[in-house]
C-alpha cells in the first residue's frame, strides 16, 4: 500500500513516471474486472484510458485516496456504466457493482500474470504471434487473452463454430509451441515426474 | 474428444482445458486434475500444455499492455511530436460509444497544435510522403490522426493523409466511409475530400460515405456544422446542420438510380429543381447513418443486389447472383451480431430464395430461387 501511495503522491506531482506506473500496475486489474462485466475489450481499454487521462488532468485537484485500488475499481466501474448508460444500447450489461470490496480478490487471469519473469520468451512468442494471419491472430487474442468462449467468438465474429476452432488450432500449430521451449519446461517435467510418482504411491495404497 | 489422443495445440483449443488452466470452472479443475491423476503417462503433456497457455496469456498481456502504455504516453501529449495512433482494431463488435473520450483531450491537442504552427515554420513543403490507413472487408478500424481527431473506418474504406496533416493542413482523403469525430481547431480546417464532394468541418461529428462502386456519396452530420462543397456542380457550397444528411449522385453514374426515388420516406428540404434528381438532403435520424459504427447492420427496403454489397463488406465474403430475378427483392430489417447464416435466413423467410456457401480462402455465397 505504501508503494500505491508513493505512485499517487507522484501522480498528484505531475510526475508522469509514476502516474505511468501506477497505470502499468492497475491495466490487467481493470481490465479483466471491466471484461467481466461487458465482454468488449476495446470498449473496455477506452474507458481505462478515460480514467487514468482524468486522473493525470485532474492531478492537482483530485483528493487523497485511503485506498488507491478500491478507488480505482470504483471509478472505472463508475465510468462503464455511466458510458454504456449513455450509449443507449439494448442488450448484455450485467449488473455492475457499486461499491467493490475494499481490497478486491484478484482476478483468476490476474494471477496468471508473471510479472518481468520472462519476458524476452513472451515477447519472442508475440513476435511469432505477430507473423499469424490477422484473423488467427485476432481469434487467438479473443480466445486466450480477452477469455471468450468459442459461442461468444461466434457471434462477435460471425464466423462459423467450426471455423473458429480451426483457425485457432491452425494458429497454435503455426505457433509451434511444442518446439520453442523456455527453461520453464524442465520445472514442469519434474512436476509431472512428482504427480507420476505422487500417483504412483496413490495406486500402491489403494493396493494395500 | 478424447482427451487422451489430444495433442498440445488440441487442448489448447479445449474450452474446459482453459478454464482448467485459467482456474476458473471447479468443474473443469476437478476433471483435469482427476484426468492427470489417472493418466500419469499425459501428465507431462498436460502439464506442457498448460505452461503454454500462460506463455501465451502473458505474451498477449505484455503485448496489449505496451500498446496500451504507448496510446496513454501518446494521448497526454508530452511527446515531441504526436503521431499517428493506430487504436484498437475491431471486429463486428459492438462499438458502443468510445469517442467521448477525445473531447477530454482538447488541452492536450492546444500544446500539439502550438507545437505544429511551430514546426510548420520549418518543416511545411518538405518531404510530401503519404500515408494511408485502410479497413479491409469484414473489418472495422479506429484511427487517431496527429492533431487527436479520431476516424472509424469502416469495412473497405482508407484514408490518405500527408505529411502536412495536422501542420498546414487538415486534408483527409476518403474512399469508402468513414465517421469523422475532429479535434476543434478554427485555424485549420478539417477537409474530407473525396471524388464527388468536399466536406469541410472545424469541430464537429459526422459520416461520409464515398464508396467507388457505389452510385451516392452522402454525409451526414451529428453534430457541429459543415460546409459541402459539390465538385461536380460547380463548386456549389452548402450547410449541413446537425442530423442532416446530404446525398450527390455521381453525374456520370452508369449505375439507374433507384435510391434516390427510395427516399420517400425523408422529407427533401431545399432541393432545386435543377438539382432534383442528383441531390438530396434530408432530415434524418442519426441512427441509421451511423449504425455501422455501432456495429448494427441496418437495411431500409432496400434492395438485395445493394444489401449484398453491404453483407460483401460487413462479413467479408463474396456473394453471386445465379438467378438475376432475386437482385430486386426489398428487405427491411436490423442485424446487431447474428452471423451472415442467420442473417440470409431471415431474409429467405420474407422471400424466397436459396443459398449455397462455398467455403475457401473468401466465404463464397450463391443465391438461387
Amino acid at each position: 500500500m505504501d508503494n500505491d501511495n508513493n505512485l499517487w503522491q507522484g501522480l498528484k506531482q505531475g510526475d508522469k513516471e509514476m502516474f505511468l506506473a501506477l497505470y502499468k500496475k492497475y491495466y490487467h486489474t481493470l481490465l479483466f474486472i471491466g471484461l467481466k462485466e461487458m465482454k468488449d475489450a476495446h470498449l473496455v481499454k477506452d474507458i481505462i484510458q478515460q480514467l487514468f487521462l482524468y486522473l493525470w488532468e485532474k492531478r492537482e485537484t483530485i483528493q487523497e485516496a485511503r485506498n488507491i485500488k478500491s478507488y480505482l475499481i470504483t471509478s472505472f466501474l463508475r465510468k462503464l456504466t455511466a458510458d454504456w448508460k449513455k450509449s443507449k444500447q439494448s442488450g448484455v450489461l450485467q449488473v455492475v457493482r457499486n461499491d467493490y470490496p475494499e481490497d478486491p480478490q484478484s482476478n483468476p487471469e490476474e494471477k496468471l500474470i508473471r510479472k518481468d519473469e520472462q519476458s524476452h520468451l513472451f515477447k519472442m512468442l508475440m513476435d511469432r504471434i505477430n507473423e499469424l494471419p490477422n484473423r488467427q491472430k485476432e481469434l487467438i487474442t479473443l480466445k486466450f487473452y480477452e477469455g471468450l468462449t468459442y459461442e461468444e467468438i461466434v457471434q462477435r465474429t460471425g464466423l462459423s463454430h467450426r471455423t473458429v476452432y480451426n483457425k485457432i488450432h491452425e494458429g497454435l500449430k503455426k505457433l509451434k509451441l511444442d518446439i520453442a521451449q523456455s527453461q520453464y519446461p524442465r520445472s514442469a517435467a519434474l512436476f509431472s515426474l512428482l504427480n507420476i510418482l505422487a500417483s504412483a504411491a496413490t495406486i500402491t495404497i489403494a493396493n494395500n | 474428444m478424447n482427451a487422451d489422443k489430444m495433442s498440445i495445440e488440441e487442448l489448447l483449443s479445449d474450452e474446459s482445458f482453459i478454464n482448467y488452466c485459467k482456474g476458473v470452472s471447479p468443474r473443469d479443475i476437478v476433471f483435469w486434475e482427476n484426468y492427470i491423476g489417472g493418466n500419469p503417462v499425459r501428465a507431462l503433456l498436460v502439464e506442457q500444455a498448460r505452461e503454454k497457455y500462460v506463455q501465451l496469456f502473458n505474451s498477449l498481456a505484455l503485448a496489449d499492455l505496451e500498446e496500451q502504455v504507448t496510446r496513454l504516453e501518446n494521448s497526454i501529449g508530452q511527446k515531441e511530436d504526436t503521431p499517428v495512433i493506430q487504436m484498437e482494431q475491431f471486429e463486428k463488435r459492438k462499438r458502443r460509444k468510445a469517442l467521448s473520450l477525445w473531447t477530454k483531450i482538447t488541452a492536450a491537442a492546444m500544446v500539439a497544435a502550438g507545437l505544429f504552427f511551430t514546426i510548420n515554420y520549418f518543416v511545411a513543403g518538405r518531404n510530401n510522403s503519404i500515408k494511408t490507413y485502410a479497413a479491409v472487408y469484414g473489418e472495422r478500424k479506429n484511427i487517431q490522426l496527429p492533431d487527436g481527431s479520431v476516424v472509424t473506418l469502416n469495412s473497405g474504406s482508407n484514408i490518405k493523409i500527408n505529411e502536412k496533416y495536422g501542420v498546414t493542413t487538415r486534408d483527409v482523403y476518403l474512399e469508402g466511409e468513414a465517421f469523422f469525430e475532429v479535434k476543434h481547431n478554427a485555424s485549420l480546417p478539417f477537409i474530407v475530400h473525396t471524388p464527388a464532394m468536399d466536406v469541410k468541418a472545424l469541430g464537429t461529428a459526422f459520416n461520409v460515405k464515398a464508396y467507388l462502386d457505389e452510385k451516392n456519396t452522402a454525409a451526414s452530420l451529428i453534430r457541429g456544422l459543415v460546409e459541402v462543397t459539390l465538385k461536380e456542380d460547380n463548386n456549389l457550397k452548402m450547410l449541413l446542420y446537425p442530423n442532416q444528411k446530404i446525398e450527390w449522385q455521381h453525374e456520370h453514374s452508369h449505375i439507374p438510380s433507384t435510391n434516390l426515388t427510395a427516399a420517400k420516406k425523408d422529407i427533401p428540404l431545399n432541393v432545386t429543381d435543377s438539382l432534383k434528381k442528383k441531390l438530396v438532403i434530408t432530415n434524418t435520424g442519426d441512427i441509421k447513418e451511423i449504425a455501422w459504427k455501432e456495429n448494427k447492420l441496418i437495411f431500409d427496403d432496400e434492395e438485395f443486389e445493394d444489401i449484398a454489397v453491404l453483407l460483401e463488406r460487413w462479413y467479408g465474403a463474396k456473394i453471386n447472383f445465379e438467378e438475376s430475378s432475386i437482385r430486386n427483392y426489398r428487405f427491411t430489417g436490423t442485424y446487431e451480431k447474428e452471423d451472415l447464416n442467420t442473417v440470409l435466413d431471415y431474409l429467405k423467410e420474407s422471400r424466397s430464395f436459396n443459398y449455397t456457401i462455398e467455403k475457401g480462402e473468401t466465404l463464397t455465397i450463391n443465391l438461387s430461387k
